[in-house]
């Protein structure tokens, strides 16, 4: 048995001083991204599983403000 | 000579301006004249326009004196209240406000009451048979009904916003005394509107914008107002346009008409495409850069008008192949309601009204066809949107 590597789960970044809340993320891809009531994203760094690799990067590529990127490595600290 | 004087004019059916194509290929970054006579310069590029809707340091605060127009003053662009023409924290603030009525969620919960409307305005066009005209009976009722339900006003109230609207966006159809009468009508109207609220809360968008401002000290009356007056402006001319625009275009393509009429299932896809070959704007808003920006194909510097109209991205060869023709499924599928700050409040809203109405219209006349020649259609040249005056069509 070998341990799945670090590089397994995809790590996903939403920058909430970009997001306006227009929930596009939310709309295409509701099984990845969650908003508020206002249609703000505050999910911030978060991992997920590679499966939903396709979903997530459907949800970013619609964000009108380019607020949610995938970070290669481990958030950085403080 | 060269004539740089924009705009320039629409192609057949109010399609993409020819000289658009042109000067893509040629110079993707010109300089045009606006109608106040101030230079610009034109984007036309995909990439070229994202860039200038999403990059901050391109403003629509046109406030300042001595800053780029483009149309001679109107009641759109002189109004600094206005979220259109607001930049950064303010517009932000302002958005936040509103935004919670206009998510995904919210919309999905308005789709069968937005059905309903559009059934009982087609009962009303089938009632008095064939021919219509689908703009008067349909598209302008849809919206308005739609807004109206939103601010808990009813129906009779709103018969008078298309003509309040109209004055809003008018450049050149309206004199600019007309236009003054009408918006003195319409901020009387809503002035009135949020003292009804005021007097009697309930819970619908106008009693939440009112709490924003007695409770929380969120935003000026001033921009309470305003706020409200852009509501009824946003999901009105542009979703009738839209909508008209996209049965025009399908009754053109009887194909994708009569596919669509045995299975709705690629409706949603559809419905972006034809906003995508043919947008409600042919121009798009001014804005201007506040330092010096690097755009894909170039720079502009500190000071310049940049104009970047959805229509010139949305047919970019390099980014969409044949770019006239109709085809369903394409990416990127992202700038038909705009990007970055001022991308489309009402974007959720508005598809489930485009989508609904379609909808509604191939199960009630799947024989749908206009009594015209499409060339011969009369258009609407007077705004901010290039407006059909009439659809007329029988079933």
């Amino acid at each position: 048995m070998t341990t799945r590597p670090d590089t397994d789960t995809l790590r996903i970044k939403v920058d909430g001083g970009v997001c306006m809340g227009h929930a596009m993320c939310n709309a295409l891809a509701p099984e990845v991204y969650e908003v508020d009531d206002a249609g703000f994203n505050r999910m911030g760094e978060f991992e997920l599983d590679p499966a939903g690799r396709g979903a997530a990067e459907r949800g970013a590529s619609a964000c009108p403000e380019r607020a949610i990127s995938f970070p290669r490595s481990g958030p950085t600290a403080g | 000579m060269t004539d740089d004087r924009f705009p320039f004019p629409d192609g057949p059916l109010s399609t993409q301006p020819p000289e658009y194509a042109r000067r893509r290929e040629t110079c993707p970054m010109s300089d045009v004249t606006t109608p106040t006579g101030d230079p610009a310069v034109l984007v036309l590029k995909y990439h070229d326009v994202e860039a200038v809707m999403r990059d901050r340091r391109f403003s629509r605060d046109l406030s300042a004196p001595g800053t780029p127009r483009l149309f001679p003053s109107n009641l759109l662009s002189d109004d600094p209240d206005f979220l259109m023409n607001m930049h950064g924290e303010d517009h932000r603030r302002l958005r936040r406000i509103v935004a919670s009525a206009f998510t995904p969620r919210r919309a999905e919960q308005w789709r069968p009451e937005v059905r309903r409307i559009a059934d009982d305005l087609l009962d009303r066009v089938e009632a008095e048979g064939p021919p219509a005209d689908l703009m008067a009976a349909l598209s302008y009722q849809l919206p308005v009904r739609v807004i109206c339900r939103q601010l808990g006003v009813p129906d009779e109230e709103g018969d008078k916003f298309q003509g309040w609207v109209a004055a809003f966006l008018s450049v050149s159809g309206m004199s600019m005394a007309e236009r003054e009468v009408a918006a003195g009508e319409f901020t009387g109207y809503v002035e009135e509107l949020v003292r009804r609220h005021r007097t009697a809360p309930g819970d619908d968008l106008v009693d939440q914008i009112v709490n924003a401002r007695d409770e929380e000290d969120r935003l000026t009356e001033a921009e309470l107002v305003s706020l409200v007056r852009g509501l009824i402006v946003g999901g009105n001319e542009t979703v009738a346009n839209s909508l008209s625009r996209c049965v025009l275009t399908l009754l053109s393509h009887r194909g994708l008409w009569d596919d669509l009429v045995r299975d709705r299932s690629d409706l949603p896809a559809a419905v972006e495409e034809l906003l995508r070959v043919n947008p409600p704007g042919r121009i798009g808003l001014l804005r201007v850069a506040t330092e010096d920006v690097e755009l894909p194909s170039g720079t502009v510097r500190a000071g310049q008008a940049v104009i970047s109209p959805l229509i010139a991205a949305g047919h970019d060869p390099e980014v969409f192949p044949e770019p006239d023709r109709i085809v369903l499924g394409r990416e990127p599928q992202t700038l038909q309601f705009g990007a970055g700050p001022h991308f489309c409040l009402g974007v959720h809203l508005a598809r489930v009204e485009l989508q609904e109405a379609l909808s509604a219209l191939m199960d009630r006349f799947p024989g749908l066809e206009l009594t015209a020649p499409p060339e011969d259609l009369p258009w609407n040249r007077g705004g901010y949107g290039i407006t059909l005056s009439s659809l007329p069509v029988r079933w």
